[in-house]
């Protein structure tokens, strides 16, 4: 984007739009006009009214969908297909059902070819990492939850992926659960220089985890509104920050952005 | 295929499911299962004893009916003879032999149909149609080109494996989770490892939930095939016995028929509990 001297944004998507058709035969304009540049090791939330298309634009970033119009860069290359620097943490469960904890973790090791002993021996690891130790034949359906989305997080993270997309992983855990996932997460993420998009629908998630906080518009035809950076101290408690006067400032300032937004979401009709 | 199907799923796709179909609560299983099969074996023995009854009473003519006991006797006498074993075995190596080849194509035809879109479409029709044939008047047909001999019984039963097969291939494919489908191909998987990672398995548990059907579909169409026309076989034994009048012999070849379908079904149970126990529900 900016000269050649700095280095290229982990992910930079200019004027991108995304559009649907509709069962009617007419379009739905789900996206417009995007342009943001992620710099590498930052870790950006992205917040927004529910159905504005956030969990679109994470797809975009992915290569999990083309848009029709803009494009995107990984690391300064054109995306073509899916972005193989980047792992992906879905919202719903995205788990093998087939396959065991164990199995489900060494899945991307496997299918880089990498023997099965070592794969094997890593996913170990990183299954007691994440702090499913003994957990390791399970099936998906045998776990809670939350253990399973520690195994999603073990499924991505083994494969030491430069960008980690993560759309609203930890919506639809309990309070309590949440908050271990996310203390857990930024210590995984604390000096690893990886890259994250995380989106959320919670500004307090956003602000508490995040080094920059983009605001994201009510759909249709959802834009970046605002982007705010986020200067609290590392390492962060997510519970302890939240009491932070700076963490207040800082949120007051952004939901007046985002509050409009979510009124306007909630007073639109759903389409 | 493509929005039909999915509209209106064909009859021989079913949702995989538990294999008895019932829901139990935790430890009802075990109190109730002494008292279940032994009213089980209750109403065996008094269908039998009034069956015999009526028969040495004289209600039920036994020439029509036959009687238990006479049923058993000849039972008894094929196998203690060895005359039965060799009629056994060529109707199940046809049951066998039409149960592999028509799941090796279901697969195939499920697989190719549910990825291209416009084979689905362009052998819709055809499918549709040929599923709604009733396969026994095939017999005759598969007799004239193919012989007395097994390749006509086998030819039978594969149409009739093949659509399960095939209908439940389709839909195990095409229901596959797009969440799941995106998750192994942002763990970057190619072409043949998504196949062999997510639409194989995925359809494999709907192959498994049919097994039951399949296979018995499979010895339908070896004993139909046999029954119209060969010189083996436990159809060839019912027709001969039809054709002195031999009440007992028919009701005997159709009870080891079903003993045999029993046995199978029994032992698919347990294979497929141990290949579908990772599914909620499987245990
Ligand atoms: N594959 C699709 N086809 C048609 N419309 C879609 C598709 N995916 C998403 N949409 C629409 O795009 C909008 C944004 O969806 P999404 O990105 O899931 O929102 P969010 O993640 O912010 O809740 C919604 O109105 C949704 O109906
Ligand atoms: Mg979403």
């Amino acid at each position: 984007m900016n000269g050649e001297a700095s280095a290229p944004s982990a992910v930079a998507l200019e004027n991108v739009a995304v559009r649907f058709a509709t069962a009617a035969g007419g379009v739905h304009g789900v996206l417009r006009d995007i342009s943001l540049a992620v710099p590498e090791g930052v870790f950006l939330a992205i917040v927004g009214p529910s159905g504005c298309g956030k969990s679109t634009f994470l797809n975009v970033a992915a290569g999990l969908l083309q848009p029709p119009e803009g494009s995107v860069r990984i690391f300064g290359e054109p995306l073509t297909g899916t972005n193989r620097y980047a792992a992906y943490l879905f919202q719903q469960d995205a788990l093998l059902p087939w396959r065991t904890v164990l199995g489900n973790v060494m899945l991307g090791l496997s299918l880089r070819g990498i023997p099965r002993r070592e794969a094997v021996a890593e996913a170990r690891q990183w299954i007691e990492r994440v702090g499913l130790g003994g957990f390791e034949d399970r099936f998906p359906h045998q776990l809670s939850g939350g253990m399973r989305k520690r195994a999603a997080v073990a499924q991505s993270w083994i494969v030491d992926p430069r960008i980690l997309l993560m759309d609203e992983p930890f919506s639809a855990l309990d309070v309590q659960t949440r908050q271990n996932m996310e203390n857990e997460l930024l210590d995984l993420w604390q000096g690893s220089r990886k890259t994250v998009l995380f989106i959320t629908h919670d500004l307090e998630e956003a602000i508490a985890l995040a080094d920059e906080v983009v605001v994201i518009t009510a759909g249709p035809n959802a834009t970046v509104k605002g982007r705010y950076a986020v200067g609290l101290a590392r390492p962060r408690d997510v519970a302890e920050i939240r009491l932070d006067p700076e963490f207040n400032a800082l949120y007051r300032q952004i939901w007046d952005d985002l509050r409009v937004e979510v009124k306007r979401s909630r007073n639109d009709v759903p389409s | 295929m493509s929005a039909n199907a999915r509209r209106d799923p064909a009859p021989a796709a079913t949702k995989p499911t538990r294999s008895d179909g019932i829901a139990r609560a935790q430890g009802a299983h075990r109190a109730g299962r002494a008292v279940v099969v032994s009213l089980q074996i209750g109403v065996f023995v008094l269908f039998v004893g009034i069956w015999q009854a009526l028969a040495a009473a004289g209600v039920l003519d036994p020439f029509f009916f036959s009687r238990p006991s006479a049923i058993a006797l000849k039972l008894w006498g094929w196998m203690a003879s060895g005359y039965i074993w060799p009629h056994l075995g060529v109707t199940l190596l046809e049951a066998l032999l039409a149960f592999l080849i028509g799941t090796v194509c279901g697969v195939i035809a499920g697989f190719a149909l549910a990825r291209v879109e416009l084979l689905a479409a362009v052998f819709d029709p055809y499918i549709r149609t040929f599923n709604a044939l009733p396969r026994v008047i095939l017999a005759p047909i598969f007799i004239l080109w193919f012989g007395l001999g097994i390749a006509s019984k086998v030819a039978l039963g594969v149409t009739l494996v093949f659509f399960i097969v095939f209908f439940n291939t389709f839909q195990g494919i095409r229901e596959v989770d797009p969440m799941i489908r995106n998750n192994v191909k942002m763990l970057q998987a190619n072409d043949w490892q998504m196949v062999r990672h997510v639409y194989l398995p995925s359809a494999m548990a709907w192959i498994f939930s049919s097994l039951h059907t399949s296979i018995g579909f499979a010895l339908v169409g070896a004993v139909v095939g046999e029954y119209i026309g060969s010189a083996r076989g436990i159809g060839y034994v019912v027709a001969e016995a039809e054709g002195v009048f031999d009440t007992a012999g028919v009701f005997a070849g159709l009870i080891l028929t079903s003993v045999v379908v029993l046995l199978i079904d029994l032992g698919i149970d347990r294979l497929e509990r141990y290949l579908l126990r990772w599914r909620p529900g499987a245990e």
